[in-house]
């Protein structure tokens, strides 16, 4: 391999290295789980939009079987008042042939309408399967990382606890314990070594005047008052 | 709107995995007693002392009813339907005109309502802009607290009425949103 190749290897390795330490597993599940609700999202309105259109279909079915069903009714009534010689024939038959025109116009947009309502529903039955899918593998997504980011913030903290128990964090309440017991340690070991230099600094004149002092001059006094008093007894 | 704003991108005010009855608007779709309906408008109402309640204009096709929406400690959902003001009581349009002051208890297809508050208030139709209307309701509701009926008086001689079911929150499920 040659030199250039071994450098461009070495930042390779460097740079994904860097990346590997930006990477958050955490930060990038969420990020997957928002993508994926992103996609539900438009699957759930392309849903709503269908299912909105097959009511409309319905109502257009309904609306045309009715009108169906009411021209109907009104050449029935012409034929009658033809019978009851209430209407001329001729012009019953014209005006009921026009409402029998209508109302089969009415019968095919039902028909147009059904085959909607129906094709409607199962392009409905078939989202809503995908949806459902997709719902429910977000939803264990979801759960998982809740799980996960618990185990995690768990274990971050047990981990604390242990380095510090073990004495291993140079930061650890342990470690600072024992830093100032060695701290006191040395000072009690500096003090008494400053207290024996002390004592044997002094001269004899140190000694003679402790011997004069007042306090030890009247300790001598009343230590030959005690020596008479018991002389006595 | 900043140069860096035409890629922020809208993010929905619900959570697509749990789309709540709070979160409905104008074209969302639901289920409700075995049927599709569809929301086709919204209004909104100011009871005073900033405390609003929303309605929500309903069609499956067939039937067009109002999901009422109020939040107060706890989530309290009803679907009405107008009906005529005669057909609940011959007397009843001419007794609030000359009084203005209903029955204590009025009986609708075999159910007996008993008269539960009264409240002025102003109206607002979210897609007709910011005018508001100022009106007055009444509502009564039977024993079992299952089943309500409400007055209610535009201007001096308009009434309308409307009765209608509470309903529980599960009642209503597959809660679909409209596009952006």
């Amino acid at each position: 391999m040659g030199i250039f190749n071994r450098i461009f290897k070495v930042g390779q390795a460097e740079a994904h290295a860097v990346v590997d330490k930006l990477e958050d597993p955490i930060k990038m599940t969420e990020q997957g789980i928002r993508d994926l609700k992103k996609d539900l999202d438009k699957s759930l309105q392309a849903l709503a939009e269908v299912k909105a259109m097959a009511i409309r279909s319905k109502k257009d079915l309904m609306t045309n079987k009715e009108m169906a069903k009411n021209y109907e009714q009104k050449a029935i009534l012409l034929i009658q008042k033809t019978e009851k010689g209430e209407l001329d024939p001729a012009e019953a038959d014209r005006l009921a042939t026009e409402a029998l025109t209508r109302k089969e116009e009415a019968v095919a947009e039902a028909s147009r309408a059904q085959t909607e309502v129906d094709r409607f529903e199962t392009n409905i039955a078939s989202l809503d399967k995908n949806i459902k899918k997709l719902k429910s593998t977000i939803v264990s997504y979801e759960n998982e990382l809740r799980t996960l980011k618990a185990r995690a913030r768990v274990s971050s903290a047990t981990q604390k606890i242990n380095k510090q128990l073990s004495g291993i964090d140079s930061t650890g309440t342990v470690s600072m314990l024992e830093k100032m017991k060695e701290k006191v340690a040395q000072q009690e070991a500096m003090s008494e070594a400053y207290g024996e230099i002390a004592m044997d600094s002094r001269s004899i004149d140190d000694e003679i005047d402790d011997v004069l002092s007042e306090n030890s001059v009247k300790a001598t006094n009343s230590l030959e008052e005690l020596k008479a008093r018991l002389k006595q007894q | 709107m900043g140069i860096f704003d035409i890629f922020k991108k809208k993010e929905p005010h619900y959570d697509s995995t749990n789309i709540r009855v709070q979160d409905l608007d104008v074209g969302f779709v639901f289920e409700y007693d075995l049927s599709t309906w569809e929301v086709q408008a919204i209004y909104e109402y100011d009871w005073g002392d900033d405390y609003f309640t929303r309605e929500f204009k309903v069609s499956n096709g067939a039937l067009t009813r109002y999901l009422a929406i109020e939040e107060d400690d706890e989530l309290e959902i009803s679907l009405s339907e107008k009906v005529k003001i005669r057909t609940l009581g011959v007397d009843l349009m001419s007794s609030l005109m000359e009084r203005q002051k209903p029955p204590q208890t009025i009986n609708y297809n075999g159910v007996s309502y008993l008269l539960e508050k009264e409240a002025p208030g102003y109206f607002h139709d979210i897609a007709k802009g910011d005018s508001w209307e100022e009106f007055r309701s009444w509502d009564f509701v039977d024993k079992e607290g299952k089943h309500i009926l409400t007055i209610e008086q535009w201007g001096d001689k308009e009434f309308e009425a409307s009765v209608g079911i509470i309903l529980q929150e599960f009642e209503i499920s597959n809660i679909l949103p409209a596009s952006n």
